[in-house]
């Protein structure tokens, strides 16, 4: 009896791997991700104005991708401000921003009690906000829809929101405090002109990162300065302190460790990244799930990704803070005014 | 004769200029506080620098005092005697306004030295972080810049007649009214910000003012 049910399950499997290799076929796979996306769309859609039907009168503004659901007295602003917010998505996130089609926000003002609208991302804003606010808000917003969209690697390498409007400059010049003080011999070595270190230093390099990321010493002092090691670690820790780099190993792997460089660095590189790569880069970047970072960066960016860290870094070597020195020429120049106003003192006509 | 000038314009400024001394000594001194733990942690360099970024505000606007007060001390005897001591004296009126100026540039001096030794202490007490360096010379010569430009541009206002000052400030004031009129008529026109960047932007007259005053720096 068993012997003929396990022929018949048998004979089922094997009439059924047609359609099951067909149903792994990539195209067919994409193609019906791309139908689901759209249904999904399409629910999304439906249930917003179906809830909106059934509670409050309430506006739908379009600007791009961005779908937001708003009362009717705030859709002016809204409207006025999505334009903006849109436009700042879009610079930055290329293609990607396309897919805050598929998650409609709700917006609403503090104050008056919250729109009845479940399943829709909430965006809120203060009662005196300006356009400005809530462009801001809304760009928060769509960048957080985005982050959640992106998978786990890449959303916590990469760190807090990636805000589009950040002055590079400014971000350069403070990531170019942390390249000459972080205290590791990556960062020293990235410094230097290093690539690989840089990688290192970023969280990128292939490897052991506590291992490429820091020496001896340094692992040593990272152990002692934490604050927050948990008890069972304690006599791994003593250890460490003690001078066994493996018990150091042992401390970082257990409770683990940022890279060397912080996520205004790491976002700097995204930035960099998703310029070199054009408007798909961050797709490529953020769900290439079977690949490793560095690859998915090289990718992104279509460049190998030596390549993209040395841009990188000639970027934030460039961005060096101005220090007080004075260059001989504005010095002069400082010294001819002196000289030019004085004479406008001798020559005045007090008692001429 | 410029013995005597330079010594009644010491005895009129030294009670209000012997604090700005100290304050000049003081100020590198004050703005090292935090700078105590070679060890620091990138995250504590960026918050030394922010904070020594913070204090450089004061540089420029002790400059700007220092320098405010020395050119209004070098001619407020004249002003109060309608000048008749000056006239009086067998010199020509430039040679005159230069023992002027010239009193007032070396007594400006010291408050140079003053900073200049501030900083000196203050970069040899503080414990720096690795990859920081001090500036304690620099600061020091654009502090001496910035005192000299500011006392020559007030000197010079100061040296004309009340009639000068008030075309001065005609001017300011003519720009902010035409600034505020351009914007009431809905002209966006920024005509201040075009003309506070050609003054502080090189080569303007005030660039040495502008940028970063800080005694610890990459």
């Amino acid at each position: 009896m068993f012997e003929r049910h396990r022929w018949a399950v048998a004979a089922l499997v094997a009439s059924m791997m047609p359609a099951i290799l067909t149903a792994q076929d990539t195209t067919a796979l994409v193609r019906r991700l791309h139908q689901l996306e759209l249904l999904r769309h399409s629910a999304a859609v439906a249930v917003a104005r179906a809830e909106s039907a059934r509670r409050e009168r309430l506006d739908t503004v379009r600007s791009g991708a961005l779908v937001i659901v708003v009362r009717p007295g705030e859709a002016a602003l809204v409207r006025q401000a999505s334009g903006v917010a849109w436009t700042r998505l879009d610079s930055v996130y290329g293609d990607e921003a396309a897919t805050l089609s598929s998650t409609p926000m709700l917006f609403f003002l503090l104050g008056p009690p919250r729109p009845q609208m479940a399943h829709l991302y909430p965006v809120i804003a203060d009662s005196a906000a300006t356009s400005a606010d809530v462009a801001f808000q809304l760009v928060r917003a769509a960048s957080a829809v985005i982050r959640e969209k992106a998978d786990t690697l890449v959303a916590n390498w990469t760190g807090p929101l990636l805000l589009p409007g950040v002055p590079a400059a400014t971000e350069h010049a403070r990531v170019y405090v942390e390249l000459v003080t972080a205290p590791s011999v990556a960062v020293r070595r990235c410094y230097a002109g290093t690539a690989d270190a840089c990688a290192a230093a970023l969280g990128l390099g292939e490897g052991d990162p506590a291992v490429l990321g820091y020496d001896a010493a340094e692992r040593r002092a990272l152990v002692a300065h934490s604050t927050d090691l948990l008890g069972r670690l304690r006599p791994a820790v003593d250890a460490c302190t003690l001078g066994s780099d493996s018990a150091c190993l042992d401390v970082l792997h257990a409770r683990g460790f940022e890279p060397p460089l912080s996520t205004d660095a790491r976002q700097s590189l995204v930035r960099l990244t998703l310029v070199s790569g054009g408007r798909r880069a961050l797709g490529r970047l953020a769900h290439g799930v079977s690949r490793s970072l560095s690859q998915r960066f090289a990718l992104a960016a279509r460049m190998p990704v030596d390549s993209l860290i040395l841009a990188w870094r000639r970027a934030i070597i460039e961005a060096r803070p101005k220090p007080v020195t004075i260059a001989p020429a504005r010095a002069w120049t400082a010294l001819g005014w002196i000289v030019l106003m004085g004479l406008v003192a001798f020559r005045s006509s007090r008692w001429r | 004769m410029f013995r005597m000038i330079l010594f009644t314009q010491w005895k009129w400024s030294r009670l209000t200029l012997s604090p700005l001394v100290v304050a000049a000594f003081a100020l590198p001194v004050f703005s090292v506080q935090r700078a105590g733990n070679p060890q620091t942690t990138p995250w504590e360099a960026r918050q030394l620098l922010s904070s020594l970024e913070s204090w450089g505000v004061a540089y420029p606007v002790l400059a700007t005092t220092i320098a405010l007060f020395m050119a209004m001390t070098a001619w407020s005897a004249d002003h109060r005697g309608r000048h008749v001591y000056a006239l009086s004296l067998p010199i020509p009126r430039w040679h005159y306004a230069l023992q002027r100026f010239g009193a007032g540039a070396l007594l400006l001096g010291a408050a140079v030295i003053a900073l200049w030794l501030g900083a000196l202490f203050a970069a040899g007490t503080a414990s720096i972080p690795a990859g920081l360096h001090a500036y304690p010379t620099a600061i020091a010569v654009r502090f001496a810049l910035a005192l000299f430009l500011a006392y020559a541009v007030f000197f010079a206002i100061t040296a004309g007649t009340t009639r000068t000052a008030g075309y001065v400030l005609a001017i300011i004031g003519g720009i902010i009214a035409v600034q505020v009129l351009l914007e009431t008529a809905g002209v966006h026109v920024a005509l201040i910000p075009f003309i506070g960047d050609r003054l502080i932007l090189w080569p303007g007259p005030l660039e040495i003012f502008s940028g970063r005053w800080m005694l610890i720096d990459v």
